[in-house]
């Protein structure tokens, strides 16, 4: 159905008038990804230009902390005014992250920065307040998995890096499924939804910190408590059946026969559920990156796995070739016939 | 073209159709996967998940290595595994789904008992003769199955073979693009061949040649910024490999097949290349002016390169 085939037909029902709006113009995410490395690429060099024509400033707290503020204005001055233009877009995208970097040079000197949970909590609400803020898609998936990874590191300070697994979890859900506002969708929620795939991916294990990052990061030094471990995984499986429960109306009722295997071995196989959550998101919400991203993470989650150290290769293939079976049996009760309960 | 949904949240978007009535649009296109969909969709990730966690289930069991299981006993596991998913492939056919789970358990399999093999004679065979033997076992019935992750599959073990051979230190994406000189240019060699095989295979799915095209663009590149980084001035050689490389991703992409990820990778790699070049002579140069010139030439090509681009996919709608 082309594009004035689906207007004709809203308009026959009433939902629209007139005649149908010419084409959106739309950034496909592999433009995106290359804008936002260029953009990152750029606010280096225009850190580095800040740097040698004033190699004082990162050493003055007050004057890095007002110089960050006024380019992160005129970048938010950028967008706003430009909207829709893409260089106006990627010169304000590298002003950000370049005002951003002499803001928190600035303010790491005036609060002390110390590498310590409050130090990172910081910068995690500071990240946090620029996703919010910028009105730029790319900057606030940017962002967003920054205010994550900082957000990680405050909690693996206090030994409970399993908190940011599980709101990343949670923001997940809310931004893909819960939250039902589709005017906001293409420029914040699947933005704000990416960042929060991403901090998933990489809190869990799946892509980048895992178990052994977390015992490396963990002030207790050489042991992560088995529980605390356990608990970002259960709070994974969880969001896993809140969403196949919420999704089961549209889905079937054999949603839940996928979810509930992968929830319990996700308990001691952390990656499966959250690689399974996003696959299923990424297919209700018909995002083919979502879902792109969810397979990288189950692929990436089985090859570090073997080499985690959290329990041995015979634990470890028990949980996967029972969780493997029972998906293969429970295909059997998922017949191709059966219409789905409403 | 863009999709139902993406139509309708653009509506949604320019203010011509309300927030409200979202949903109900919605449900008139068919923009959201309906039942008979979520079905066919929840079938194969039971099949394939299933299929794919007990086959690597399998692998770690006899990678554990269990002292009081007999030689013999493990070899007859694995061999009987391996008979079984190849009895269901044959049993099924190539063109069902289950087939297709099932040869390629068989192809998995076949890399565990490899190993096992390894462990239990200690043959002394290091991991490229793994990968090597791997590949060349499954080679038939991958041809044979005529299916595009099978396919991607043997692919990863020959970059495996290519990697381990080369004994690439163990940090990923980063050791290949790091790695030695020689390990990039077989790489290179290797996944191009495949990528243009690929791509004249209209069987094939897009994401494989994509995946192809991230490999050989990544070799591509790390090559390219190399050639101007040799003690003994520009290697001329290594620039005239990436430069071809560009300007065939160009010209096939751009007027054979427009493909908007091939096309963003290649703006990307020439920014990078634009880094590693006139950016290091710049700022060595021209200091505050030369860091001026490359934040601003980086905006510009990668906007413009941007707008092209979108321009293109314009292009290529009906």
């Amino acid at each position: 159905m082309t594009g004035d085939e689906l207007w004709s037909r809203l308009a026959g029902v009433g939902l629209v008038a007139g005649e149908p709006p010419p084409p959106a113009v739309r950034t496909p995410w592999p433009i995106r990804v290359m804008l936002g490395i260029a953009g990152w690429l750029a606010a280096l060099f225009v850190m580095a230009l800040v740097l040698m024509i004033d190699d004082d400033v990162y050493r003055r707290p007050a004057v890095a902390f007002a110089a960050g503020l006024l380019v992160c204005g005129g970048a938010f001055a950028l967008f706003r005014s430009l909207a829709g233009n893409v260089f106006a877009a990627q010169f304000g995208f590298a002003l950000s992250l370049a005002g951003q970097g002499l803001f928190l040079a600035g303010i790491g000197k005036l609060v002390r920065f110390d590498f310590d949970t409050s130090s990172f909590l910081l910068l995690a609400l500071i990240e946090a307040a620029a996703a919010a803020i910028m009105p730029n898609a790319i900057h606030r998936t940017l962002t967003t998995y920054a205010c994550g990874v900082c957000l990680f590191l405050a909690t693996s300070r206090v030994g409970f890096p399993a908190a940011t697994t599980a709101l990343a979890a949670l923001g997940v859900v809310l931004v893909w499924l819960v939250i039902e506002a589709p005017e906001l969708r293409r420029e914040v929620l699947d933005p704000l939804g990416y960042g929060f795939a991403l901090i998933l991916l990489c809190a869990d294990g799946s892509l980048l910190f895992g178990p052994d990052v977390w015992r490396a990061l963990s002030p207790r030094g050489d042991a992560v408590p088995a529980y605390f471990a356990w608990s970002a995984a259960i709070a994974t499986g969880a969001m896993l059946l809140f969403a196949a429960w919420r999704l089961t109306p549209r889905a079937g009722s054999g949603l839940l026969l996928v979810a509930l295997p992968v929830a319990i071995g996700g308990v001691f196989a952390p990656g499966i559920s959250a690689a399974l959550l996003l696959v299923i998101l990424g297919f209700a919400q018909s995002s083919r990156p979502l879902i792109g991203l969810g397979l990288l993470a189950f692929a990436g989650f089985l090859g570090t796995f073997y080499y985690q150290l959290t329990q041995t290769l015979l634990i470890k293939s028990a949980i996967l070739t029972g969780t493997g079976l029972a998906l293969l049996a429970l295909r059997r009760l998922l017949p191709e016939s059966e219409a789905p309960r409403a | 073209m863009a999709s139902p949904r993406e139509e309708i949240l653009d509506w949604v978007a320019a203010g011509r159709l309300r927030p409200a009535d979202a949903e109900r649009a919605l449900a008139i296109a068919g923009g959201d996967p309906g039942p008979s969909e979520w079905r066919a969709f929840l079938r194969a990730l039971l099949l394939w998940g299933g299929v794919l966690l007990t086959a690597v289930g399998v692998i770690f069991f006899f990678a554990y290595n269990i002292r009081d299981f007999s030689r013999l006993g493990k070899l007859g596991v694995a061999e009987a595994l391996l008979a079984l998913a190849c009895a269901v492939a044959v049993w099924r056919g190539p063109d069902t789904a289950m087939g297709r789970a099932a040869l390629s358990a068989a192809c998995l399999f076949t890399g565990a008992l490899l190993a096992l093999f390894g462990q239990t004679y200690q043959t002394g065979a290091d991991s490229f003769a793994l990968f090597v033997a791997w590949a060349a076992l499954i080679l038939p019935w991958v041809w044979l199955g005529r299916f595009g992750p099978l396919w991607m599959l043997w692919i990863v073990l020959v970059d495996a073979a290519i990697v381990t051979y080369f004994n690439a230190r163990p940090w990923g994406l980063v050791g290949v693009a790091f790695g030695m000189p020689e390990m990039q240019w077989i790489g290179l060699l290797f996944n191009s061949a495949a990528l243009i095989l690929w791509e004249r295979a209209a069987w094939l799915p897009r994401w494989g040649a994509r995946v192809l095209g991230f490999l050989t663009g990544g070799m591509a590149t790390a090559l390219g910024v190399q050639a101007f980084h040799r003690s003994h001035g520009i290697d001329r050689g290594i620039l005239a490999v990436y430069l071809l490389w560009a300007v065939t991703t160009y010209v096939y992409y751009r007027d054979r097949r427009i493909d908007i990820f091939m096309l963003s990778g290649l703006v990307l790699s020439g920014i990078v290349m634009f880094v590693a070049t006139f950016g290091y002579l710049a700022v060595d140069y021209m200091e505050v002016f030369g860091l001026f010139v490359c934040a601003a030439a980086i905006i510009g090509f990668s906007a413009l390169g941007a707008r092209w681009i979108r321009a293109l996919a314009k292009e290529q709608r009906p």
